[in-house]
C-alpha cells in the first residue's frame, strides 16, 4: 500500500516549507546592501570565513542528485551504492580538488585580477586575444543553464509528492521564482550565506530522519541484517542494482562509480569557491569541514535509501510509486508528524536551491565578466556592471526556467550532460594549468576541439 | 546472508576509516600546510 498523504498534512508541511522560504529571502534581502562592486556580486569582495566557504563550496555540489538521487540510489544497489561516495570523496573527488587546487587558485586568481573562471586562464595562458576566455563562456553558459533547469524540475518533484501528485509545472515556476530573486539581490555574498544556512539545513534534515531510522533497526549492523532479509542482493558485494555480476564486471561498475569524481575540477560552480575565501592560511580549515561534511551527508543519503528499502519493501510502496528517489519523501512523510516532515523535506530542496544559485550566479559572470566587460565595454562602471549582472541573472534563469518548463523529466537527463561536459572542457585544464607549467593556450584549445564534439555527438546519439 | 550482512556492515565500517586517514595523509601532504 502506497504512503497516503492527507489535504491536511499537506497543507502543514507546505507552510513548514513556506517559513524556510522566508528565511532564505530575508537573508537575500540582508545581504543586498554589501554589494557595491561587481567583484562583490561574483565573489563576495573575497571577505568570507572559511566555514562559509565550506559550506558553500558543499552545497553548491551537493543538488537534486545527493538529496533524492542518493537514497535512490542506496534503495536500489544497497551497500555498493557506497562506491558512490568513495569515487566522489577520492576519484580526483572533493579530496583531489582541495588539496591540489584550492589554494593555488585562491592566490593565482587574485595575483591577476581574475573573478572568473575564463579571466583565470585568459591570464593563466597569456591569451592576449581572448579566444580561450570566450570559448570557455560559452561552455560554461551552455552547460551550466540546462544544469539549472534541471535543478527547478526536481525541487517541482519534491512539492508535487507533498502535494500528494498532480502537475509539476505550476511547482516549477513557484521554485524559480524563489531562486531566481534570491540570487538576482544578494550575489555571491548571499549566496555563500544561504548556502551556509542550507548546508547546515540538509545536514541536520538527514541527520534526523536517518537517526530516528536507525534507532528502529538497531543500528548499522541491525540494518544491513534487515537488508539481507528484504533482499539478499542488498548486502551482497557483487550484486549491483539486484543483479550479481562477474567479478570483471563489478570491477567496471566500481570503475564506473568512482569515474563521477573526474568531473569534480571542472565545474565552476565548485572551484569558483576557493577564490572567495578572505585568507589563504584558512584554506586548510576550509578543506577539513568540507571534506567530513562531504563523508557525513553522501553516507546518510544513502542510508536513507536503505532505510526506504527496508521500511517499504518495494519502490510500488512509496508516496510516488515506482520511483526509488521518492525514498527521503516517503520516510518523512510516514515516520514523522507533518510539521516535521515538511522542515525535514526542506532539506532536498536546500541542496537544489543552493546548487541552482551558485549555477546562476557563475553563467552570469561568464557573460557580464567574460563577454561584455572584455569584448563589448571594457570601460564600463562598476555600478552599471552589478545593474547588468542582476539583470542577467535575471534573464538566465528564466531560461533555465523555460528549459525546465518545456522539456519537463527530460532535463534531468542534462544533469549527467551538464557535469561530464563541464568536468571534460575544464577538468584537466584546470587541474594541470594549476600543477603544470608546460601546458599551452593550443594545448587547451586541442582538447575542446577533441572532447566537446564528442560529447554533443554522443548526447544526440543517445536521444536518437 | 547473516554472513553477507557482516562482510557489508565490515566493508562499510572499513571504507569510512580509510578514507579518513586518505584525507590525513592527503592534506598533510598538500600544500595546505604551508603558509
Amino acid at each position: 500500500m502506497p504512503v497516503q498523504v492527507t489535504p491536511e498534512a499537506s497543507t502543514v508541511m507546505f507552510v513548514s516549507l513556506g517559513i524556510y522560504f522566508v528565511i532564505v529571502l530575508i537573508i537575500g534581502i540582508i545581504l543586498e546592501r554589501f554589494v557595491k562592486s561587481v567583484a562583490d556580486y561574483f565573489l563576495g569582495g573575497r571577505r568570507l570565513g572559511p566555514y562559509v566557504i565550506a559550506f558553500s563550496e558543499r552545497a553548491s555540489e551537493m543538488s537534486g542528485w545527493v538529496g533524492l538521487g542518493l537514497p535512490g540510489e542506496g534503495f536500489t544497489s544497497g551497500i555498493n551504492a557506497t562506491w558512490n561516495t568513495i569515487g566522489c570523496f577520492m576519484g580526483i573527488g572533493d579530496l583531489g580538488v582541495w588539496t591540489l587546487m584550492a589554494k593555488r587558485l585562491r592566490r593565482y586568481t587574485e595575483v591577476v585580477g581574475a573573478l572568473t573562471i575564463p579571466s583565470y586562464l585568459e591570464a593563466r595562458f597569456n591569451d592576449t586575444k581572448g579566444v580561450l576566455r570566450f570559448t570557455s563562456a560559452v561552455i560554461i553558459i551552455l552547460f551550466l543553464t540546462a544544469y539549472v533547469g534541471a535543478q527547478f524540475t526536481a525541487a517541482a518533484k519534491v512539492f508535487s509528492a507533498i502535494a500528494g501528485g498532480g502537475s509539476v509545472t505550476t511547482w516549477i515556476v513557484v521554485g524559480a521564482i524563489i531562486m531566481i530573486l534570491y540570487t538576482v539581490l544578494g550575489g555571491f555574498f548571499a549566496v555563500c550565506w544561504t548556502d551556509f544556512v542550507q548546508g547546515w539545513w540538509a545536514l541536520i534534515g538527514l541527520l534526523i530522519i536517518t537517526s530516528v531510522g536507525l534507532a528502529k533497526y538497531g543500528g548499522f549492523g541491525g540494518l544491513f541484517q534487515k537488508m539481507a532479509e528484504t533482499d539478499p542482493t542488498l548486502v551482497n558485494l557483487n550484486c549491483f542494482w539486484g543483479y550479481e555480476y562477474i567479478p570483471a564486471l563489478v570491477l567496471v561498475n566500481i570503475l564506473a562509480y568512482i569515474a563521477i569524481g573526474f568531473g569534480w575540477p571542472g565545474n565552476p560552480h565548485i572551484i569558483v569557491r576557493f577564490m572567495g575565501i578572505k585568507k589563504v592560511k584558512d584554506m586548510k580549515k576550509a578543506a577539513v569541514t568540507a571534506l567530513l561534511l562531504l563523508l557525513v551527508v553522501y553516507y546518510l543519503a544513502q542510508s536513507v535509501g536503505w532505510l526506504a528499502r527496508v521500511e517499504f519493501g518495494s519502490a510500488d510502496n512509496l508516496v510516488v510509486p515506482g520511483d526509488p528517489e521518492y525514498s527521503l519523501q516517503s520516510l518523512a512523510i510516514s515516520w514523522l508528524p507533518p510539521a516535521a516532515a515538511g522542515i525535514i523535506l526542506a532539506a532536498p530542496l536546500a541542496l537544489m536551491m543552493s546548487t541552482a544559485d551558485s549555477q546562476l550566479l557563475v553563467s552570469a559572470s561568464a557573460i557580464i565578466e567574460d563577454i561584455y566587460h572584455r569584448f563589448i565595454n571594457p570601460k564600463a562602471e562598476e555600478r552599471k556592471l552589478v545593474l547588468w549582472s542582476r539583470i542577467t541573472t535575471f534573464l538566465l534563469g528564466i531560461i533555465a526556467l523555460i528549459w525546465a518548463l518545456f522539456f519537463g523529466e527530460s532535463v534531468y537527463l542534462f544533469v549527467l550532460f551538464a557535469w561530464g561536459g563541464l568536468g571534460a572542457a575544464f577538468g584537466s585544464i584546470m587541474l594541470l594549468s594549476l600543477r603544470w607549467k608546460r601546458i599551452t593556450t593550443t594545448g587547451a584549445l586541442q582538447e575542446w576541439l577533441l572532447v566537446q564534439p564528442q560529447l554533443l555527438f554522443g548526447r544526440v546519439m543517445r536521444r536518437d | 546472508m547473516a554472513a553477507d550482512a557482516t562482510v557489508a556492515t565490515q566493508f562499510f565500517v572499513i571504507q569510512v576509516v580509510v578514507q579518513i586517514i586518505v584525507m590525513i595523509i592527503c592534506i598533510w601532504l598538500s600544500d595546505l600546510l604551508k603558509d
